[in-house]
């Protein structure tokens, strides 16, 4: 048994090399499919951010606005979807076909009715909304003091569940009907 | 011989890098199978209100709320735990940057923050669960007794430098709180099995169930047997150890504001040890090989209540009883402690917490001839009130705290602690903090009590030899030892990938109590005979390398002087204290998600050269080591877990500690392997 012991370090090396080999083996047989895996904190924040669509009630010329009856949700910034927010693509909700975009331009912005940002732009954060600003643009982010910046909707994780804050407020003054049902599940609603 | 260790070391270091510098080149594209529960279709047939009832644990996000704070902390999660391998607190402890964690047995620990590491060091405060784990009688903590369900703990947060402010007088250099989960978080079934080659068997068993619609509880109860190490000349030092550990936890919302824990644990188990023992009739004094027989159980219950006006309020009772029965000494001792606590949120800018304590220690001992106290029974009184203000000088910019604790205790009567820290977030992902506080560290029942026959040596020439005893006794005009601790931090977000946190600290003491010669060689005392200072550092950065990769790596800097006073006899004790830290310690951790839901976990750890001199002897010298810890698990499915892990791979055994009071004999830490299987349901 102690000679065995006394073979672990070799053994440690041999197991470190053998595995570096099945990374880089693995690596070549990497299929871009895969590589879009995302995380379940990820799953969770794109199955809401189709749910928001149903509680929340756009003025009604926005909602028309869109080419070819489509509702539009766009993704700024570094994007950690991977493939589970194309799972809505395609899913009909209050008569629209539910299409999303990934946003490099600021002024592609515009067709968007829901706008998400991630915490990679929290630095431009304010320059967006002034320029969303009476766009009736859903906007949703996650980096902290999201909704103090003027958005509407901040994810947030507490005690590792998944909640957002909702800035009523702006909100309203975009425009927004916003149910109560989505209000009670809020972590925090700003001017109530 | 010596150069041949060298090279080893240098290639295995190049090997380490070589390791780290491809995997970052390679990894981030790599393809990695999807471990997650649940797919995209089950969230989509979920509503919103069951949506926001998912558990997502993210590494990054718990970080994310410790930027904030204007203090050096580090928090342990319960992942983190799990990942690592390892089966109890102490050896989960290594994980935290600035903790001294040094194994002397197979059922011991020197473990402290900032310096002045033994096996009962004192300058640090333990809690589990709000309940203090501190021992006043040899002002330590007995880490052997100090367990819980691993699986069930929330986290361990891990405070470096004073928080005496709020958490009283012993937390000098640091404070350590373990937190368990609430009881609705740990709903169903567990069962976790375990073996290897140094814990030969354990079992853990946990059952949470529901009581009400508001109610919760679990139950749980595990068993562990631990096989003995070696001493440097390969005998066994007798320090095998097994524990039967029992408890439940109640959470009780019994109204929408209020809340209610009601918690508690029952132990019982044995802990072998090599004790020092003196015998009147022989020269010096002789190992035997022991059992100490420890057992106890604690209750605690807890109301929080939660004003409309955003206040809130809470109110703990905890009791606990320990029992301790070895060849040398016997304790038993009762303690109770009540705790208030009111947080104000009235006024426009201010966090107001204050609270008022009321602690009671009583305890009876049984002396033998090596060692006693005096008196053998005693009732110990405390009482504590505080207050501290949180001041919003800029909204979400800039933080003023300040505070202190006031404490009336049975030795050195009225003390205060106060502090001042200032806290300046530039922006979101960075913060700086600066602080100045004031600690104190108490006399205890053993620096006041304690009387130890340390060895018998010879007072007259032959014939007839006459042994008379070397003693070490209290001392009741002890005066508190202060520390002055400045402190400043940096944390950062580089990136949403990496971040980094950084912490330096100045701390200046006066009146340490140690050892004081007594004229005549025979005795020595403990006295307040030192002045000294400690400065250092640590450093921990964290690489997110990809959403499946994290890479840990940390580093802590420690230097202290110490000077004796000019009146003491003991002038030689400052070289003896002053090498009892590593100067250098330096940590890696790497948590790796694998293809197929397998997990590959790896922890270096070099920790440098420490000298510990006993008092009359001459002084030991600990070669630095370099620690090796892997864990391969699998999950194949979501409630199970297989996994094995190995400790200490790079050597068959090493010297971590030696006891410089001399009254156990210490082992080498061998090298050991571990598979555990766990299953939720």
């Amino acid at each position: 048994m102690i000679k065995l012991f006394q073979l672990v370090p070799d053994l440690y090396w041999v197991v470190v090399y053998a595995f570096m080999f099945l990374v880089v083996s693995t690596n070549v047989m990497a299929t871009r499919a895969e590589i879009d895996k995302p995380t379940l904190e990820y799953k969770i924040k794109s199955t809401y951010l189709f749910n928001f669509i149903k509680y929340v009630e756009w003025p009604e010329r926005r909602l028309n606005s869109a080419p070819q009856n489509s509702l539009i949700i766009g993704v700024v910034g570094e994007c950690r979807f991977g493939n589970a927010l194309n799972f809505f693509a395609g899913k009909t909700v209050k008569g629209k076909s539910v299409v999303i975009k990934k946003i490099n331009d600021m002024y592609k912005m515009e067709e968007c009715h829901i706008l998400f940002f991630s915490s990679s732009e929290s630095k431009n954060i304010k320059r967006y909304i002034r320029f969303l600003k009476s766009k009736a643009t859903l906007t949703i982010g996650e980096s902290t003091g999201f909704i103090n910046q003027g958005g509407i909707i901040e994810f947030v994780i507490n005690q590792g569940v998944v909640n957002f804050k909702f800035n009523l407020d702006i909100a309203k003054k975009e425009g927004f009907v916003v149910s109560s049902k989505l209000l009670k599940i809020a972590k925090e609603v700003k001017g109530k | 011989m010596l150069f041949i260790k060298i090279k080893e070391w240098f290639q295995r270091c190049i090997s380490i890098i070589l390791y780290i510098v491809l995997g970052l080149i390679i990894l981030p594209t790599v393809s990695i199978a999807n471990n997650d529960d649940l797919s995209m279709d089950q969230l989509a047939d979920l509503d919103l209100f069951a949506l926001s009832n998912i558990k997502v644990t993210t590494v990054s996000r718990s970080a994310e709320k410790l930027s904030s704070t204007s203090a050096a902390v580090y928090v342990i999660t319960n992942e983190d735990i799990r990942r690592s391998g390892v089966t109890n607190i102490p050896e989960a402890l290594r994980m935290a940057p600035g903790v001294q964690v040094a194994q002397l047995d197979a059922n011991k620990w020197a473990i402290s923050i900032r310096g002045f590491n033994s096996l009962f060091a004192d300058k640090l405060l333990v809690m589990i669960d709000g309940r203090t784990v501190y021992n006043p009688l040899f002002s330590g903590v007995y880490w052997d007794v100090q367990d819980v369900l691993l699986e069930d703990v929330d986290r361990i947060e891990v405070v470096r430098g004073p928080g005496g402010t709020l958490w009283g007088a012993n937390a000098v250099n640091g404070v350590i709180n373990i937190i368990t989960k609430n009881a609705e978080d740990t709903q169903g079934g567990l069962i976790a099995l375990g073996g290897g080659s140094e814990e030969s068997g354990s079992s853990s068993i946990r059952y949470g169930g529901r009581l009400g619609a508001n109610s919760h509880y679990r139950v749980y109860t595990k068993y562990f047997d631990r096989n003995d190490f070696v001493d440097v000349k390969g005998q066994d030092t007798h320090d095998e150890w097994d524990m039967f550990q029992s408890g439940f936890r109640m959470d009780w919302n019994f109204a929408e504001d209020d809340s209610l824990i009601i918690q508690g644990d029952y132990y019982d188990g044995t802990a072998g040890q090599n004790v020092s023992v003196t015998i009147p009739t022989v020269i010096g004094a002789t190992f035997f090989p022991d059992e100490v027989d420890i057992s106890g159980g604690n209750f605690m219950t807890r109301w929080e209540h939660r004003f409309p006006s955003d206040s809130d309020i809470a109110l703990q009772l905890y009791y606990d009883r320990t029992e301790r029965r070895s060849t040398t000494n016997e304790e038993n001792r009762d303690t109770l402690d009540l705790d208030f606590q009111y947080r104000v949120n009235a006024i426009e800018q201010h966090n107001i917490i204050w609270g008022l304590g009321y602690r009671q220690s009583s305890k009876v001992s049984k002396g033998s001839f090596t060692i006693t106290f005096n008196p053998l029974r005693r009732n110990t009184e405390l009482f504590s009130g505080f207050i501290h203000d949180d001041v919003e000088l800029i909204k979400d910019r800039l933080h003023l705290i300040v505070g202190s604790k006031f404490e009336h205790n049975d030795f050195s009567g009225f003390e205060y602690q106060p502090s001042l820290r200032l806290k300046w977030t530039p922006d979101e992902r960075r913060t700086i903090w600066g602080a100045v506080s004031r600690a104190v560290q108490t006399p205890s029942e053993g620096t006041s009590d304690l009387r130890i026959n340390a060895a018998m040596v010879p007072v007259s020439p032959p014939p007839p030899v006459i042994l008379a005893p070397v003693n070490l006794t209290g001392n009741k005009d002890l005066d508190s030892q202060t520390a002055m601790a400045y402190e400043i931090g940096f944390r950062s977000e580089l990136s949403d990938r990496i971040s980094l946190d950084f912490s330096f600290f100045y701390n200046e003491y006066d009146d340490i109590i140690n050892i004081e010669l007594v004229p005549g060689g025979m005795a020595v005392i403990f006295d307040n005979i030192l002045n000294g200072e400690t400065y250092g550092g640590e450093v921990l950065a964290r690489f997110k390398i990809t959403n499946r990769w994290l890479l840990t790596a940390g580093y802590t800097g420690l230097q202290m002087q110490l000077h004796p006073n000019s009146s003491t006899l003991n002038q030689s004790i400052d070289e003896s204290m002053e090498r009892v830290n590593p100067h250098n310690q330096v940590h890696l951790r790497s948590i790796h998600q694998l293809p197929h839901n397998f997990e590959f976990d790896t922890m270096v750890y070099f920790v440098d050269n420490i000298d510990v001199s006993p008092p009359l002897m001459s002084t030991i010298h600990i070669a630095s080591y370099l620690r090796l810890d892997i864990r391969l698990g699998w999950r194949p499915k979501a409630n199970l877990e297989f996994s094995i892990s190995a400790q200490n791979i790079l050597d068959d055994q090493h010297v971590e500690f030696v006891d410089s009071s001399s009254s156990v004999q210490g082992s080498k830490i061998e090298r050991s392997i571990h598979a555990k299987i766990t299953w939720k349901f």
